[in-house]
């Protein structure tokens, strides 16, 4: 009995893995250096995010209007309380006001995006590289960031959706990273992470791993009512199923509890993510993105029909002349599926 | 699949390899002229998402291979990690054509595992092929219902008989719904109209994931449900008169279903969407397309590769014959009393032409309810004789006297594998809730002829 095989994770080199550098730093290596994760690739001072305001949203206002209610200019010092926004609204009957929740210096670096973050004071502070490669480029400092791209050799997945700046991160799990997970679920210690939230990406829990300084959101599915809301994304979101509620599928979230706290890449703007595990991996051969397999016992497939959509298993057996095949789920769950309604999954 | 006559093909065997969006399938077509007998396999893949035309030497590659084993035939030779279809005569594969659909732009894309140039159908050689079925099908009207995940379109094919068109030219009238409607669409599907429950976020991430999955089968009646509730509210909403009134005619035509949707859905299921999808009542008959082949059969019919026969592309005929708005009698009340008299009785695809079927003796008797779909299966052509209660009345019917008693008469050809008689009352009512649905759509769906469609994943 043959099925399609969908390769959903891939190991491929001359990956293109950028590193960013939000402040005044010092660039230590040059175009074709080897860097290990230990490597230190940029020296200065930076300022960590202590609070991100959605403006749009805070406001209630489009994109290209939110600079006029800003209060305060970029670079200025804040302390807790002080305005930052400020709108009225039904002729001057209802004001609404965005203020500071923390001291610190107002940054507007990222109000193309709707957001305005406020930053701690400049620190010491020194990067490493945190993955194996390659040195391409090293791109010229713009808008207070320095960036350098590696070529890597990377697990690679494609998403079903992706929207948002392209970040790297270490990749972070919200708890198992398998279930579907609630505002308050979100730990303090994701901030500065990538965060695998589960099967389902509801604006709430979106809104609130912002608010906590994640750089990034992996997740199985997002409701398709709610996708228009994510108009623009300040912190990308990589979906890799499709709409609803739906688990990340087995082979990925292998490869992603794997490589929690390893450096990934979202690239957006190129459709994929690549994660960078820290020790090195074999350099692989090129592959075919989908073929066909003969069904055996022990194959890892996903179930593409309800009351399953997206679930993965592991073959039981096979009813030839039914066209039937036996899934057991990890839950220990068996099912009985069509063979029109599974794919093979598998990692190359 | 054996199929019921000869394909006409001058080579024992053709590959037809096409690709639309998101799909790819295989149809083999082939012809043992030993044993009087002709074949075809299919299958269809869905493609990943983001696939892109270079991909698809490699997806042959891989795939190719892994068919032809499966289906016993020796068609792909590797060596050295390189694939190439092997083209001889006897049991290897004749001819092989490449068809890509228009959003690839395949221009001058030659693929080398095939060893063949994409040849991409235009919408006006699609037209052109489609004013040919007429002449192929021998039928005076025909309706093609092609259910893409991205467009579907309707196909009113007729002779010319109004407005500027001269007698006995083809006219070929086209409706759609577009791909903006239909993104839209997932959103305005009301429960009234789905038997299954499901909260409203759920059904439009449902049809969204089904959509860009663009999925070969379904399984579960959640999906087959909600897509039959989708097609059917996509083509409600076509305000063409000939489409409405198709089968009201005194020329009985055919409407050919076809398109990705098509092979989704189980055929009851499908048939259901679309005879109430369009509101086609009357008489006609009714094929489906289940595995894709249409683009194939619309190449041969151009005349850019070898032809195919309908039979090959369309695996069940069945003759559709409803009541009349006004004329359906009183739910649960007897619809009708009558005769099936089928010319030949059991299997007639490995008999010769030219040999005399002797008639089937005793006619079949059939009884039918008011408010139900009702199914026969039949073989070897003949007719059906209805003898309607009081207050029912099939349109466009013959009046024919048989042994002193007057029935409502339809004759079917050889190619015809079920009579279906919808007695259901006109304007068809769904709702108003889910549950009513339930129970009214199951039991029309059972009504429904449910044949096994051809293998393919």
């Amino acid at each position: 009995m043959i099925v399609p095989l969908h390769v959903t994770v891939k190991t491929m080199p001359n990956q293109r893995f950028v590193i960013s550098f939000a402040g005044d730093a010092a660039c230590l290596v040059r175009v074709g250096d080897v860097v290990v994760p230990s490597t230190i690739i940029f020296e200065g001072r930076s300022s960590e995010i202590l609070q991100t305001v959605h403006l749009c949203k805070e406001l209630g206002v489009p994109l290209g209007d939110v600079e006029k209610y800003l209060r305060k200019t970029d670079g200025v010092i804040v302390e807790e309380g002080d305005v930052i926004a400020y709108r009225t609204v039904a002729v001057g009957t209802v004001e609404r006001v965005v203020k500071a929740l923390t001291d610190g210096r107002i940054s507007t670096a990222r109000l193309d995006t709707g957001v305005v973050d406020i930053r701690a004071p400049f620190v010491s502070a020194s990067i490493p590289a945190g993955v194996h490669g390659r040195v391409s480029k090293i791109v010229p400092e713009r808008n207070g960031e320095r960036t350098i791209e590696l070529s890597v050799t990377g697990h690679t997945a494609a998403p079903f959706i992706c929207r948002g700046p392209d970040v790297s991160a270490p990749l972070f799990m919200l708890k198992d990273g398998m279930s579907l997970y609630r505002p308050s679920d979100v730990p303090e210690d994701c901030k500065g992470k990538i965060v695998v939230a589960g099967r389902s990406l509801s604006l709430a829990l979106y809104e609130k791993l912002v608010s906590m300084g994640s750089s990034g959101v992996i997740a199985g599915g997002i409701p398709f009512t709610e996708w228009a809301l994510f108009d623009q994304c300040a912190v990308p979101v990589f979906i890799t199923e499709g709409w609803g509620v739906i688990p990340v599928n087995s082979v990925l979230m292998a490869v992603l509890t794997e490589c929690a706290g390893d450096f990934c890449f979202l690239n957006c703007s190129e459709n994929k993510m690549v994660i960078c595990p820290s020790g090195v991996i074999p350099s692989p051969e090129e592959s075919c993105p989908v073929s066909l397999v003969d069904l055996s016992p022990g194959q890892e497939v996903q179930i593409w029909d309800m009351p399953y959509w997206g679930v993965c298993g592991t073959v039981v057996s096979i009813h030839e002349p039914e066209e039937l095949v036996q899934v057991l789920f990890k839950s220990g769950e068996k099912v009985v599926v069509g063979v029109r309604s599974i794919m093979a999954i598998g990692e190359e | 699949m054996q199929s019921s006559s000869l394909l006409q093909m001058q080579r024992d065997s053709h590959l037809f390899v096409s690709l639309t969006r998101g799909t790819l399938s295989y149809l083999l077509t082939a012809s043992d002229y030993s044993s009087a007998a002709s074949w075809s396999e299919s299958l269809s893949i869905p493609l990943p998402l983001g696939f892109m035309l270079s991909d698809l030497d490699d997806v042959l590659a891989q795939s190719l291979p892994v068919w032809a084993e499966s289906i016993g035939w020796d068609i792909v030779k590797c060596r050295n990690d390189v694939c190439l279809l092997s083209l001889c005569e006897g049991d290897c594969v004749g001819g092989v054509s490449l068809l890509v659909s228009p959003e690839y732009d395949a221009d001058e894309f030659r693929s080398l595992v095939l060893g063949v140039h994409a040849y991409t159908a235009s919408k006006e050689m699609t037209i052109e092929a489609i004013s040919r079925y007429l002449e192929v099908l021998e039928k005076p009207r025909v309706l093609v219902v092609d259910l893409g995940w991205d467009e579907i379109a309707v196909y009113h094919v007729s002779r010319g008989h109004s407005g500027s068109s001269r007698e006995g030219r083809v006219v070929v009238r086209e409706s759609c719904v577009e791909e903006e409607y239909l993104r839209r669409l997932p959103g305005l599907i009301k429960s009234n109209i789905l038997s299954v429950s499901l909260r409203h976020d759920v059904v439009i991430d449902l049809l969204n994931n089904v959509r860009a999955r663009r999925i070969v089968g379904a399984q579960s009646p959640h999906v087959q449900d909600v897509l039959r509730a989708y097609i059917t509210s996509a083509l409600i909403n076509m305000k063409d008169r000939e489409v409405h009134t198709f089968g009201t005619g005194s020329d009985r035509g055919i409407v050919l279903v076809s398109g990705e949707m098509a092979q989704a859905l189980p055929e009851p299921v499908l048939l259901l969407s679309v005879i109430d999808g369009l509101q086609l009542r009357g008489t006609y008959e009714i094929a489906v397309d289940g595995g894709q082949r249409m683009p194939a059969w619309n190449l041969t019919l151009t005349g850019k590769s070898l032809p195919l026969s309908p039979n090959v592309v369309f695996e069940n005929t069945y003759l559709y014959i409803s009541t009349e708005r006004g004329a359906s009698g009183s739910r649960g009340r007897l619809a009708f009393r009558g005769l099936l008299a089928e010319r030949h009785d059991g299997d007639v695809s490995n008999i010769d032409k030219n040999t005399v079927v002797p008639p089937r003796r005793d006619p079949r008797m059939i009884v039918g309810q008011c408010g139900e779909i009702h199914s026969f299966s039949v073989s070897g052509g003949g007719s059906v004789l209805l003898q309607p209660a009081k207050s029912v009345f099939y349109p466009n019917l013959e009046r024919r006297r048989s042994d002193g008693t007057e029935y409502l008469a339809a004759d079917f050809s050889t190619a015809v594998d079920s009579i279906i008689i919808d007695n259901r009352e006109i304007p068809i009512r769904y709702g108003p809730d889910v549950h009513t649905n339930s129970r009214k759509i199951s039991g029309w769906v059972q009504g429904l002829p449910a044949k096994m469609k051809r293998r393919s994943i």
